[in-house]
């Protein structure tokens, strides 16, 4: 009995991983994260950082590091990191730019180690993630070259990469909830933490001043933040509740009718527009939101895509104005 | 081999304090997870260290009421003074170079100053130096600083002074 049950208990973590499922939800994190990667390798040279981020000194604050990095010099670096995250982008030789990238951003990170923030590790771990995928399967140039020579790539890949990004996003969150220590976190601190940080002049976007009338909402926003981060495991329970939501039960229903998987997810949008908005922490915020295609259910893309299809279809022509 | 990088993830990234940070209550436990911790990484250690990976995130970790603030002044050889840069002052001249959040990464100071605060201070002066032929020395401090109920408070108070002065090496 033990024996068939943990067979059987195999067999379905085996399917489970063996899903084959649409590519849009891989192809629209690889085009967010890209961008992403691109406008903060764009800033650091329009702000003409390159060599002070990334050379030792006295040429720049960085730290001397003896990796293959050290040939090409900080610009050079900078450059492999942004034309692969370019590549990310246009799906240009996808498996091998998101490779470079994970290569050259850690390189960037031992060349500065305190320029790197934990939006760059999560970046390089999705860059892994993405390239053992087929994400390229959709809206990519590797797509458009292989129809052009008559061997399309199917839309139809292997799901795993979306789940196993899924529980990163999922792990990030919750590791973020129980490594937090300080008691502002917590009623005992009075939940003060959110506003302790809108207040730092280092990271605040906006003078302190509107917190003396805020403070009571800044309290409920930690608490939400705690409750969010230290529950992000539950999300797992509501996708699983709505992909399966033909099975019965009680709980399952429940979970369901309260729509709480969009609660979920709206608290986690609310949550980085509302650092993206009130602190200035660069492209965390959006480098998050860029991995939130991967909580939806794949039929949710499909509907959405398929209704992108029919207006297109829907839409009047253009036509050119009569000239009289 | 995906149960396997899970599993192998989720030891990493076990959420154990380090050993100069645990509490008392939380030795029992910390005692018996670490050794396992380095004995299942030990051959994969060389994953993270390389490729700069770990699953420990920590956003605001700490949050605490009592923050720093940058400030940093020019002083030119008629002994006149003026702030050449100051946290949450955006209107000064050098303020998108020293917030852009690499840069801020290499100076933003914890219990403790980080370990690039001194090539920092040494590259931005050299690098106000350059701008400004007036100005001969350099002062990088950080203000203590104290948040309560809604109000900032400056304590007049500096931590991790730094000088620099023209030519100096």
């Amino acid at each position: 009995m033990t024996g068939d049950r943990m067979r059987g208990a195999w067999r379905a973590w085996a399917d489970l991983w063996d899903r084959r499922e649409d590519a849009a939800a891989l192809a629209l994190v690889r085009i967010f994260v890209g961008l992403v990667l691109v406008v903060d390798y764009v800033d650091i040279w329009r702000l003409d950082l390159v060599e002070a981020i990334y050379a030792a000194p006295p040429d720049g604050f960085g730290v001397a590091y003896d990796g293959w990095g050290q040939a090409l010099g900080p610009h050079g670096v900078w450059l492999v990191a942004l034309v692969a995250s370019i590549g990310i982008v246009t799906g240009t030789l996808t498996r091998v730019s998101c490779v470079v990238l994970l290569l050259a951003s850690a390189q960037l990170a031992h060349m500065s180690p305190n320029a790197e923030r934990g939006i760059d590790t999560i970046l390089r771990i999705v860059a892994g993630v993405l390239a053992l995928s087929r994400c390229h399967a959709r809206w990519s140039v590797d797509a458009f070259v292989r129809a052009k020579l008559g061997r399309p790539m199917s839309h139809d890949v292997p799901a795993w990469p979306r789940y196993l990004l899924l529980l990163q996003l999922v792990w990030i969150y919750f590791s973020g909830g129980i490594n937090k220590g300080g008691a502002p976190w917590f009623p005992h601190g009075g939940c003060t933490a959110l506003a302790n940080i809108f207040a730092d002049p280092h990271v605040a976007r906006f003078d302190p001043g509107w917190l003396e009338v805020a403070m009571p909402f800044t309290r409920i926003a930690t608490a939400m933040t705690m409750l969010f981060e230290l529950g992000a495991p539950l999300y797992l329970a509501f996708y699983y509740f709505d992909a399966t939501r033909e099975r019965g039960g009680r709980l399952r229903a429940l979970c369901n009718r309260l729509r709480l998987r969009w609660v979920w997810i709206a608290v986690g949008l609310a949550f980085h527009l509302g650092i993206a908005i009130g602190m200035r922490l660069g492209i965390f915020p959006w480098g998050m939101l860029a991995l939130y295609p991967v909580l939806l259910v794949p039929d949710e893309i499909r509907r959405a895509l398929r209704l992108g299809q029919r207006r297109k279809i829907d839409a009047p022509a253009n036509r050119a104005s009569s000239p009289s | 081999m995906i149960a396997f990088a899970i599993v192998l993830a989720l030891v990493e990234g076990c959420p154990i304090p380090p050993p100069h940070e645990t509490l008392t209550w939380q030795q029992g436990y910390v005692s018996l997870i670490r050794p396992v911790q380095r004995a299942v990484m030990t051959p994969f250690a060389w994953i993270p260290k390389r490729l700069r990976f770990t699953q420990r995130f920590a956003l605001f970790q700490a949050a605490e009421p009592d923050r720093f603030r940058l400030e940093i002044r020019a002083r030119t050889g008629d002994g006149t003074e003026r702030v050449v840069f100051r946290a949450g002052d955006d209107a000064t001249e050098y303020a998108a170079l020293v917030t852009q959040r690499r840069v801020r990464g290499t100076w933003n100071p914890t219990n403790k100053p980080t370990s690039q605060w001194v090539s920092f201070a040494r590259w931005f002066a050299n690098r106000v130096f350059a701008d400004h032929a007036d100005v001969q020395t350099m002062t990088f401090r950080l203000e203590r600083i104290h948040f309560e109920d809604g109000t900032l408070t400056n304590t007049g108070t500096y931590a991790f002074d730094l000088y620099r002065s023209r030519g100096q090496r």
